[in-house]
């Protein structure tokens, strides 16, 4: 035995490890007694359940989910959680601001109509109009996106000149006259206009995302096994591109609460008395001075909601980037 | 002698880009037979892939351009063929094995969805039928536990694991003409020879003819039967796999051996190729080969006259002006490096 062994072995008991009598080889297993498979069967874990993980770990897009999910929940059973109607008036309240008394939490307006059922049921109205719209967004910007970058050539000229061509039209004064000519007192079909001039950032996303993808060498194999363009489209190359649209479509639902709150403010969408978030900022906004929370509990929820989808998509984009360290 | 299964006929294919047209093959004809294994050897851009990527119909037009030649797959010419025959072609009866399997998988597919892929585009496979002989040839190819490993994605296969997962993809329907582009380059040299021997085995078990593309002449030497040499977009020498490791009769092969550390012959000291590839956009005149050439000595045929392939025994064709002439530059070389190439020189 060697000095440095023996020393090693004092050092270890000394710290009151187990030593093998000296001289005494520790047996190694020999390599044809080593079970071959052992090691071998890997616990699958699926790019999901990574991604799954990694979501649930985020604190802050976990917290804004759930807040979200309670929210949409509430907003969308507004007739039994709502404690009034919203367009129930009650004289001897009028402007009230917040208190418990009688389920007033928002307060009430000029008319003592109860401010958080209002609230409540502008959310309803502003999810509908994102949820709408984003799906409208998700669609053709999905479909003009995956075509102009799989097929290149003319095609990707010419969609991508109309999408240009969307994208430099000023947004709000399009709105406006689409709005007022089609969308009056119809919320969802000016969901329907705002979905149809917001795609574009999606379908450059997703060109982009297609023009990379095309040349990876996973398309060519399957091509040369002799899979079809769609079957490349849907199989190969949209599961691929699921990350990035995930995740612009929460900015794009978010960037539409707004846009759908700014035009109720202008005065388009609903029909009052039925409520809308754009519009309650709207009422407020004439007595900001003197009955704060008429501004501020609509405006409240449509910042929260906003914010709340944009830590979702950073949560999103944070578990779905492999790249990403889990913090 | 028997017809050959796939037949290339002065192929050539072009790409325009913003300096000029380049000619990446430029001309190439050679002919794979049932159950033999084709090589081809070249340097990089010297057309070894383009010409399959055209074989199998995966050029992208544009910026790719087919300008003339014939691809005979047991006499059908495929560069008439339909897209939709093409698709037929692809993946069914010529299958390819591509070079980096960490890339030609699909990260969010499984192993399982990608192989039967091919079953399900071709066959018409159900999905249960698909899925039986999909872990067939997972355990065909030695992955262990196919039955698991089906459901699995490819960043859980280890990287010689999904090469063997490439080759029981590509043999998944039984092809006439397999083509590997380099199929161990991205491997560790002891994996390399494990999916070599996949390779053998799924070639005797499909009995297709095939291509293999590689700069390794190690496992040219090892698998293939004929060998085709590629320079500058042109074949310049084509013979059985012992003829051109003793008997080359082209410069460019004779550089290529001398270049390279060899087991089987004594080295002294190693021979490159002076010089660097051609540009395919303004190849050299004459023969493209002469600027780096030992034994053109700046002649005025070499500078002036293209060689054509021509006969220099049963089957064996060189394209150079002087092959009569190798017998004594082989002896050269064999004085300078110590090299025996074994015929001792040209009989």
């Amino acid at each position: 035995m060697t000095d440095d062994v023996r020393q090693r072995d004092e050092a270890r008991a000394a710290a009151g490890q187990d030593v093998p009598p000296a001289g005494q080889q520790v047996e190694a297993p020999r390599p044809d007694e080593v079970d071959a498979t052992e090691g071998m069967a890997v616990e699958s874990r699926s790019q999901w359940q990574l991604f799954r993980r990694k979501f649930v770990r985020h604190k802050l897009a976990m917290g804004s989910l759930l807040f979200l999910l309670l929210v949409s929940f509430t907003a969308f059973n507004a007739e039994w959680v709502a404690p009034y109607e919203y367009d129930e008036i009650n004289v001897v309240m009028r402007s009230t601001p917040p208190t418990l008394e009688q389920n007033h939490f928002f307060g009430t307006d000029q008319l003592g109509r109860d401010y958080f059922s209002r609230v409540l049921y502008g959310t309803r109205t502003s999810l509908i109009a994102a949820g709408v719209a984003g799906l409208i967004a998700v669609a053709v910007g999905t479909a003009v996106g995956a075509v102009a970058g799989f097929y290149r050539g003319w095609i990707d000229s010419l969609l991508m000149r109309l999408t240009d061509l969307v994208l430099i039209v000023p947004l709000l004064a399009i709105l406006l006259v689409a709005a007022t000519f089609f969308g009056r007192g119809q919320p969802v079909r000016v969901a329907v206009i705002i979905g149809l001039l917001v795609w574009v950032s999606l379908a450059r996303i997703v060109r982009g995302v297609f023009l990379s993808l095309r040349e990876k060498e996973f398309v060519q194999a399957a091509r040369a096994s002799g899979a079809t363009d769609l079957r490349i489209i849907f199989r190969h190359m949209l599961p691929n591109t699921v990350g990035p649209i995930v995740v612009n479509l929460t900015l794009t639902l978010a960037a539409v609460i707004i846009l759908e709150a700014t035009l109720a403010f202008l005065g388009l969408g609903v029909n009052p008395p039925e409520p809308a978030l754009g519009l309650l900022i709207e009422e407020g906004r004439s007595a900001m001075q003197t009955q704060w929370w008429l501004i501020l509990m609509p405006g409240l929820t449509l910042v929260a909601i906003a914010l709340a989808i944009n830590f979702v998509g950073d949560g999103l984009r944070d578990a779905l980037d492999p790249t990403q360290r889990e913090s | 002698m028997t017809e050959p299964l796939l037949s290339i006929r002065d192929l050539v294919t072009e790409f325009d880009t913003p300096d000029g047209v380049v000619s990446a093959v430029n001309g190439v004809s050679y002919d794979v037979f049932p159950g033999e294994t084709v090589g081809v050897v070249g340097e990089s851009g010297s057309g070894k892939s383009v010409t399959v990527m055209t074989v199998l119909g995966l050029i992208s037009q544009p910026p790719g351009r087919i300008a003339g030649g014939e691809i005979l797959l047991e006499g059908r010419d495929l560069l008439r063929s339909s897209a939709k025959e093409m698709r037929k072609v692809r993946g069914d009866e010529i299958a390819m094995i591509f070079q980096d399997p960490m890339t030609s998988l699909n990260p969010v597919l499984t192993i399982g969805d990608q192989l039967s892929e091919a079953l399900l585009v071709h066959n018409g496979m159900s999905d249960s039928e698909a899925r039986k002989r999909v872990i067939e040839l997972l355990e065909l190819v030695g992955v262990p536990n196919a039955e698991q490993r089906y459901d699995q994605y490819p960043h859980e296969y280890s990287g010689g694991m999904r090469q063997r997962a490439m080759i029981a993809m590509a043999i998944a329907n039984q092809p006439k003409v397999l083509i590997a582009d380099e199929p161990t380059t991205a491997l560790d040299v002891t994996i390399q020879a494990q999916v070599l021997e996949v390779l053998e085995s799924a070639k005797r078990e499909t009995d297709a003819g095939t291509i293999l593309i590689t700069h390794d002449l190690g496992l040219i030497a090892e698998m293939a039967d004929r060998v085709v040499v590629m320079y500058g977009g042109k074949v310049v020498e084509m013979g059985t796999v012992e003829e051109i490791f003793h008997a080359p009769r082209h410069p460019y092969t004779l550089g290529l051996l001398s270049s390279l550390p060899r087991l089987d012959v004594d080295l002294e000291r190693l021979e490159p190729i002076v010089g660097s590839p051609p540009s395919l956009i303004n190849l050299p005149p004459g023969c493209a080969f002469h600027p780096r050439c030992s034994l053109a000595r700046g002649r005025e045929r070499c500078r002036r006259e293209v060689p054509d392939l021509v006969g220099v025994g049963d089957g064996h064709v060189s394209a150079c002006h002087y092959t009569d002439e190798m017998a004594e530059e082989i002896r050269r070389v064999e004085r300078e490096t110590g090299a025996a190439f074994g015929a001792g020189g040209v009989a």
